[in-house]
């Protein structure tokens, strides 16, 4: 290979990417970031990337407290700069920007933006009263107090107890549990039954073979919203509602994957079948000793596309179950966005234990994947 | 001989029937099901439907909120152009063999491959006009900041905007790639020789090499794009605010499995059929042309 030369357009290209990357990245450091915050540090204003817990001193040492609110402190200050110099205003410290050495604030000065002007501290009117919840030794007992700024610190700590609660709180390990049979059962099922009818079509010449393939193609336009109402109206006649063969069996069968498994086995050699007759092999055997393990990128390929697929499902499982125990995860998080008042933190957490299965899948499987969207194209 | 036939017949069936058979049950005939659905009113449960021919079909032609959901959807599909411009010059900069372009793609695509309900709770929740990071970021930058999801005429832009997120590194950039890797080195030379420039190199080769990877790429978006929209409005807006959000898979969820209206939710699910339809045809008449 050619030694690589330092060239200015690779530095820009390495740039460009690297902020796309960032760009794509931030967002799931900000989930991370959230799962691991205590639940009033969520609605810090500004928001804080940095998990960080509320600490009370007592003597010579801190202990942990909760915010329970804070009643701002009432301060003078004058305007260092700009059109409103020397100005003096009453405000409260929610307004304070900048740093203790340097504070800044908004101003309005008439144009079309505000600006954010240097300001003095001349007088504090009233200290700043924060309301914190001490827990005592044991569980029980728990002590509120009015303390001022003075004696409270942050400190950086992630709560890693965050992904437990939720995990509990949101009975996670039955949606686990649920999400992943409904997975496993559909991608095996959708796999081996497709990969049978995919030699029937693609390997074997019978009469009505092509008629018949062709309406597995037409049935691959049809949106799904078409075919779903009288599914669903079926299942429930079935009484299959909130059952497992409910949630598996209508997704289990989908062209896709047969038309998708037939253009791979086309390309397979013709001799396969005519060595395989002279050793007196019938049908099953070439399908099950010679097609399937010459066909494992394209097998690896459906069955992390529908692995993938069914563990995000949501319309579906959202239609056709009702009862808590039927739930799987994505319906799960919807559960707990409605019942609890939204907690951000463990809704992120429970969001990212739903999510790191798929990251783990993709990475796993990465080279099938990206090989499989240049094979067949992808019905998104 | 006899046999030998017999036995082939029994094999092809053998091969056949366990797909074949949810096939049926499961998809072909549902779609028959669904033509038939459409002529009656039937809340799908009571025996017999009540027939009223196309009166379902009039009905939606007349459906004020049907056109509404048809606007939402177009506007959101305008995010179309936007994501193949975005995945067309991510692939173009990973096209540079340069080092660790592994490392980058599986970054990009992390978002597609994460999407759903996860993420949708995750940009609900960086849209929060007084707690999320956007906001601050806005507010840090001077910009007045909306009230994204909760504004009737910032909730789309905000959506079209995680969708660029979502996709833009996704499944297109990985066709683009295929696809500029398929263009003779030739070309570029010949273009090299005769002093075309960047731009040059890229209007009169690249782009036109790239047509048939354009051409599936637009149309399988559109096709997906009037199909879609239903989970992202479900989980961050309700459809809302004030039905802003909500696409035709949206309205037609809201009349099957809310309002048990089984017949109309039918009707209107077969036009969204028919066109879609017309953009199939396109997409495989001209693809085929587009291949020769």
């Amino acid at each position: 290979m050619m030694k690589r030369r330092f060239s200015w357009g690779n530095l820009l290209a390495h740039l460009a990417l690297t902020a796309v990357g960032v760009t794509m990245l931030l967002p799931f450091l900000w989930m991370v970031m959230t799962a691991l915050k205590s639940p009033t540090e969520v609605f810090s204003v500004p928001p804080v990337w940095l998990p960080r817990q509320l600490q009370l001193r007592d003597g010579d040492s801190w202990r942990d407290v909760e915010l329970l609110s804070r009643r701002p402190a009432r301060l003078e200050v004058t305007i260092l700069e700009g059109v409103c110099a020397g100005r003096s205003e009453k405000i409260t410290d929610r307004r304070l920007k900048g740093s203790a050495a340097h504070p800044l604030i908004w101003v309005d000065e008439g144009g079309s933006a505000r600006q954010l002007r240097a300001v003095r501290i001349d007088s504090v009117d009233a200290p700043a009263r924060n309301r914190v919840l001490i827990a005592g030794g044991d569980d029980t007992s728990v002590e509120e107090r009015v303390v001022g700024d003075s004696e409270l610190r942050r400190v950086v700590r992630f709560r890693f107890s965050n992904f437990v609660e939720a995990w509990r709180e949101a009975r996670l390990a039955r949606a686990y549990f649920n999400s992943l049979l409904v997975a496993l059962a559909v991608t095996a099922g959708q796999v081996l039954t497709s990969a049978m009818a995919a030699f029937a079509f693609g390997r074997i010449v019978f009469r009505g073979r092509d008629q018949l393939f062709l309406v597995y193609l037409a049935t691959l336009m049809v949106p799904g919203s078409v075919t779903m109402i009288p599914v669903f109206i079926l299942v429930r006649m079935l009484g299959l509602c909130d059952t497992y063969a409910g949630l598996i069996l209508p997704p289990l069968f989908s062209a896709y994957g047969t038309f998708l498994l037939r253009q791979f086995f086309l390309m397979l050699p013709k001799e396969i079948e005519q060595a395989a007759e002279l050793d007196g092999c019938g049908y099953w055997r070439i399908f099950w000793n010679v097609v399937l393990p010459m066909s494992r990128p394209a097998l690896a390929t459906l069955a992390i596309f529908t692995f993938i697929g069914n563990w995000r499902s949501f319309m579906w499982p959202l239609i056709v179950t009702n009862r808590a125990e039927m739930r799987t995860l994505p319906l799960s998080l919807i559960g707990f966005q409605g019942e609890y008042m939204t907690d951000w933190t463990l809704l992120m957490a429970a969001s990212l234990l739903t999510i790191i299965p798929m990251v783990i899948v993709f990475l796993w499987g990465q080279r099938h994947f990206v090989a499989g969207i240049q094979l067949g194209g992808v019905k998104g | 001989m006899m046999t030998k036939i017999w036995y082939k017949r029994f094999a092809v069936f053998g091969f056949l029937a366990p797909n074949l058979f949810g096939f049926l049950l499961f998809v072909s005939l549902p779609v028959l099901a669904s033509i038939a659905i459409s002529f009656f009113q039937w809340d799908g449960l009571t025996w017999p439907p009540r027939f009223v021919g196309l009166d379902n079909y009039v009905e939606l032609f007349h459906d004020e909120k049907f056109r509404r959901v048809w606007f939402n959807t177009l506007i959101l599909m305008t995010g179309i152009p936007l994501n193949i411009t975005v995945s067309l010059a991510l692939a173009l900069l990973l096209n540079r063999k340069l080092r660790g372009i592994v490392i980058y793609r599986t970054i990009f695509f992390l978002p597609t491959i994460t999407a759903g309900v996860a993420i949708y709770l995750l940009w609900q929740w960086l849209y929060n006009p007084n707690y999320g990071p956007v906001n601050a970021f806005l507010e840090w930058c001077n910009i007045p900041a909306p009230a994204w999801l909760q504004s009737t005429f910032w909730a789309k832009p905000a959506l079209i905007m995680m969708n660029l997120w979502i996709a833009a590194g996704g499944f297109n950039t990985v066709l683009f790639l295929a696809g500029l890797q398929n263009i003779n080195p030739e070309l570029y030379e010949a273009a090299a020789i005769d002093g075309a420039g960047c731009a040059a190199r890229f209007w009169n080769i690249t782009l036109p090499q790239l047509r048939p990877t354009l051409f599936f790429i637009v149309t399988m978006g559109v096709i997906n794009g009037f199909q879609s929209g239903f989970e992202q409005a479900y989980v961050m807006t309700r459809g809302g605010p004030d039905g802003s959000t909500t696409t035709v898979d949206f309205y037609i969820y809201d009349l099957a499995y809310r309002e048990y209206r089984m017949g109309y939710a039918s009707a209107a699910a077969w036009i969204l059929f028919a066109v879609v339809l017309v953009v199939t045809l396109i997409h495989w008449r001209h693809g085929k042309k587009e291949v020769e």
